[in-house]
């Protein structure tokens, strides 16, 4: 397992402090997860209607690192800040490419990707950290780099992401897909992940 | 070998990536196939359905 060092800001302050990624998640993210994400998660589902509840809420973590867990085809991630668990990502390899440019390039497809409910506006009137999300879809593109990808990634988003991906990443959003869920594709080119990584 | 030569053109990746990535996926494909379920190839616009055989 390798931990790099990065970074993530402090909303209260917008102090950058430091924090580890892993391309692991290993048992202790797991039990992390199972400890402080999942009450965090049901206080809030408690005392919010169904509808307005978090889109990934029901994502049972351990059950999806433990499924791929041999599988060479799939890398996870998890990134700590503070002793705490801040996000979970993962990934697969051996996805091709929709976009007709890049049609049937190999890329790394974001199967599943979290930020704790702490750094959740939806869910925390001041939310703790911010760039989860940014750091772990930087991750994703290294990990297309790693592979010989070129930094080509793509995912479905859950709808209160997709302006996320859209506007802050510069993903191509190619519509909504009946085959998954009916959730939006998004892809990104070489030069697109090239440009994300220099924002 | 023409066909890696090919793939890796395809592909865009070195004949080694392409190696690599057919492992990948030969690994995954093992592990989902198991005795009762196949693997389906489906064409969107026809919905035509072929089944891949795994040896």
């Amino acid at each position: 397992m390798t931990e790099s060092l990065v970074y993530l800001q402090k909303v209260e302050s917008g102090e950058f402090v430091p924090a580890s990624l892993y391309d692991e998640i290993t048992d202790e993210h797991l039990a992390m997860w199972s400890a402080s994400w999942i009450p965090a998660m049901k206080v809030h589902c408690n005392n919010c209607p169904l509808l307005d509840s978090p889109e990934d809420s029901h994502w049972d973590w351990k059950r999806k690192a433990e499924g791929w867990r041999e599988l060479l085809g799939y890398r996870s991630f998890s990134l700590v800040c503070d002793n705490e668990l801040q996000g979970l990502m993962l990934v697969n390899d051996i996805t091709s490419a929709r976009l007709l440019e890049q049609f049937g390039k190999p890329i790394v497809y974001v199967q599943f990707l979290s930020t704790a409910p702490w750094n959740r506006l939806e869910i925390a009137s001041s939310p703790k950290y911010r760039g989860v999300g940014r750091i772990m879809v930087l991750a994703s593109i290294e990990c297309s780099r790693e592979s010989g990808f070129k930094g080509r990634i793509g995912l479905h988003s859950l709808p209160r992401a997709e302006v996320f991906y859209e506007q802050k990443c510069g993903f191509t959003r190619l519509g909504n897909d009946s085959r998954h869920q009916n959730l939006c594709y998004f892809e990104m080119t070489e030069k697109q992940a090239d440009d994300f990584c220099h924002k | 070998m023409l066909v890696l030569e090919e793939l890796a053109g395809k592909k865009d990746l070195s004949k080694t990536g392409v190696v690599k990535l057919a492992l990948r996926l030969l690994q995954t494909v093992d592990a989902r196939v198991e005795p009762g379920k196949k693997l389906i190839v489906e064409d969107e616009i026809t919905k035509d359905k072929s089944e891949l055989v795994i040896l």
